[in-house]
């Protein structure tokens, strides 16, 4: 049997927009799996929610691109605001399901503000958090979520500052649906981006992804492929942790936890505006 | 020409290298800042300098430009020298803090690397960011090449930190085109700089022997004595910067001008009005002009854009029939920034003058001089 060699279409070709291709990642980027898984779990959802209803809001940064790529309706936003443009999106037209796709310094660094409001308030937004331990884009300076004694281009000798752990942040901050995957975890992420769209509430789902130009060259990752060996090495599925303990140190000999952390079915904030305020003519 | 003695050393630097080096002599004891391209490689520079020990003080890697903004403010009011670096979408999340530290007369400096405002996202240079700061209470101030940028840094600071001006300045230097090509710069001594720009000293700061309050609410007439005291010491400004640039110029051979600079003919039948890095492909138009053409062409570039060189613009009105006024951004609804200004001085002169105003180069747009020719031309056919 011969294997063709070329194949004119990718099975994602419908919900990517190929006319932008070549994407400008880099080489061993983990940005590119997390567009696959993302893709997909459209697609695995389309019998219930339609792929008109699917929108995308990104911010700034190497991941704030994914809003460029992926073929729904979607809009790139400002740095660290995607999360308010996303509510007003969201509460405008309740029928769309919005994800918001971003950085770890888009959301969390200059944008933190947002994303504890959101999660306090537990709107109905799918947050996919993509945490590559820098500013990517702007040539990997630390933030929020770099991990303690990391090298980056603003801390030449090492990361004084500690980083956030972004599922005890979120869990405490108030989200219903809290996970972490890395870029390795193809198939869980892809479900779990499922389950986020179903679910009624905020949903939070940290990926860590390997970011070889901006991360990994300087922290002992020199190529994508190191880091996703890494991640099989100390990922460990622990969906019933304590978050406190939910950490991301990027060191060899640490475990990195993974799983569905949290699941809780209380009322979304739509749920309880239309309860208290709608319902009830603005008197509760 | 500039008059620079063999022992001079020279570098190749870009002008984010230019500007970080000497923002490295004024030894600021604060950094606050937040990366945005074309301004990130000053404040990593910045970063390194402190990690090497290279000066003393801290890089505070703060998570927005609003907090790089008020935490310089807070440098500042401790009496602290402070710097930091921004760009665009930068410079105006910023902009509620910008308008606190230029209001609350806190002396600091700013390279701000000139980038276009989004949508539509653009990395390269436009004049918009600059111009939306306008109004803020800071001196502004544009290079037109990174020896320039290298230079201007170190007046910003004795500018503002003077008691008689007291207040923040920026640095305007054009993303990419200046910010990210490397050029020859002969860099100042440290002892130069000492010798040019003396320790901050603080007209008011926050001393527990001394309690002030800041920032207190403030009653209608207290606001207006503010604003007056604002604007008579903006007009101080203009005198101090053209002081400051003629000493510089004797002490280094290396002369730009005073708030303005004029190039060609200083006379004639067309002047050509620019900033920035845009000013020097328009000395080679200039140049080209006067040898091809008839008519005399001359040149007029500002160094300073707040406070705004009024005088020096009233002098040249009845000096020239055509005037051209290039700027790389435009003000919806009106005119082009550059050119309302630069009509208002002939107004006052009551000068009846062709000012043509064009704007070109916005969003990175290539400006050569062949195209600046092209457009001088068209425009002399179109007012014959
Ligand atoms: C207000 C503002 N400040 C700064 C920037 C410059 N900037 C663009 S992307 C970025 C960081 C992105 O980091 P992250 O969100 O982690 O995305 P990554 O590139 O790592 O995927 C910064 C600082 C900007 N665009 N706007
Ligand atoms: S800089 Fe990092 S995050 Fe950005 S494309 Fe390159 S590898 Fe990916
Ligand atoms: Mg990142």
């Amino acid at each position: 049997m011969t294997l063709p060699m070329f194949v004119e279409t990718h099975p994602r070709d419908e919900l990517v927009r190929t006319e932008r291709l070549p994407h400008i990642w880099c080489p061993g980027c983990g940005l590119g799996n997390i567009l696959s898984g993302f893709t997909q779990a459209i697609i695995n959802s389309k019998g219930t929610i339609p792929i008109d209803n699917q929108v995308v809001v990104s911010g700034i940064g190497c991941s704030g691109r994914f809003a460029g790529y992926v073929k729904v309706d979607s809009y790139h936003t400002t740095h660290g605001r995607a999360i308010p443009f996303a509510t007003g999106l969201k509460l405008a037209n309740k029928k769309l399901n919005v994800s918001v796709i971003s950085g770890d310094g888009d959301l969390m660094t200059i944008g933190g503000n947002h994303l504890i409001h959101a999660a306090r308030r537990n709107i109905n937004l799918n947050v996919i958090f993509v945490n590559n331990f820098n500013y990517g884009m702007t040539g990997g300076q630390f933030g929020a979520t770099t991990p303690h004694g990391a090298i980056t281009t603003t801390s030449a000798k090492g990361n004084y500052e500690h980083p956030f752990s972004m599922p005890y942040l979120m869990a405490s901050a108030g989200a219903s649906y809290v996970a972490r995957w890395t870029t390795l975890h193809l198939k869980q992420l892809e479900k779990s981006i499922e389950n986020a769209f179903h679910h009624d509430g905020f949903s939070f789902i940290e990926v860590m992804s390997p970011c070889p130009k901006g991360f990994g060259r300087k922290n002992n990752f020199k190529t994508g492929l190191d880091q996703m060996r890494y991640f099989e090495s100390a990922s460990l599925k622990s969906d019933n942790i304590n978050l406190k303990e939910a950490t991301a140190s990027m060191k060899l000999l640490d475990n990195l936890p993974v799983g569905e952390f949290i699941i809780d079915n209380k009322p979304s904030y739509l749920k309880v505006k239309e309860a208290t305020i709608l319902n009830n003519g603005g008197r509760t | 020409m500039l008059n620079i003695s063999k022992a001079d050393k020279v570098e190749i630097w870009t002008g984010n290298q230019a500007v970080a080096e000497a923002v490295i002599l004024t030894k600021p004891e604060i950094v606050a800042a937040y990366p945005i391209t074309p301004s990130t490689p000053i404040i990593q520079a910045l970063s390194d300098a402190y990690e090497e020990g290279r000066i003393r003080g801290e890089f505070i890697a703060v998570e927005s430009e609003h907090a790089a903004m008020s935490g310089a403010i807070g440098a500042s009011v401790a009496g602290a020298r402070t710097f930091t670096a921004t760009a665009s979408q930068g410079l105006l999340y910023m902009a509620e803090m910008v308008y606190w530290a230029g209001f609350g007369r806190l002396p600091m400096s700013m390279c701000l690397v000139n980038r276009a405002l989004a949508p539509g996202w653009s990395i390269w240079v436009s004049h918009e960011d600059l111009y939306s700061m306008r109004d803020a209470g800071w001196i502004q101030l544009i290079a037109k090449n990174t020896q320039e940028a290298h230079d201007l840094m170190i007046h910003s600071f004795r500018l503002s930190e003077h008691h008689d001006v007291y207040m923040p300045s920026m640095v305007n230097i054009d993303g990419f085109v200046l910010s990210h090509v490397a050029a020859q710069v002969h860099p100042l001594s440290q002892k130069f700089v000492d010798d040019f720009l003396p320790p901050f000293e603080p007209m008011f700061t926050m001393d527990p022997d001394d309690p002030i309050s800041f920032g207190a609410l403030t009653l209608p007439n207290d606001y207006l004595d503010l604003r007056k005291d604002h604007i008579n010491s903006m007009n101080n400004a203009k005198k101090i910067f053209t002081d400051y640039s003629n000493e510089f110029a004797e002490l280094t051979g290396r002369y730009w001008g005073t708030l303005i600079e004029t190039y060609g003919n200083q006379t004639g039948d067309v002047c050509i009005i620019s900033m920035g890095s845009m000013s020097e492909e328009v000395e080679e138009v200039v140049d080209e002009l006067n040898k091809r053409e008839t008519m005399m062409f001359g040149s007029l570039r500002l160094r300073s854009f707040r406070p705004f060189p009024t005088e020096e613009i009233q002098k040249i009105t009845n000096l020239f029939d055509t005037f051209i006024v290039l700027d790389r951004a435009y003000s919806l609804g009106s005119d082009s920034p550059l050119l309302t200004e630069i009509r208002n001085c002939f107004y006052k002169n009551r000068a009846d003058k062709n000012i043509i105003g064009k704007v070109i180069g916005m969003g990175g747009a290539d400006v050569n001089y062949k195209q600046i020719i092209d457009l001088v031309i068209s425009i002399i056919k179109e007012t014959d």
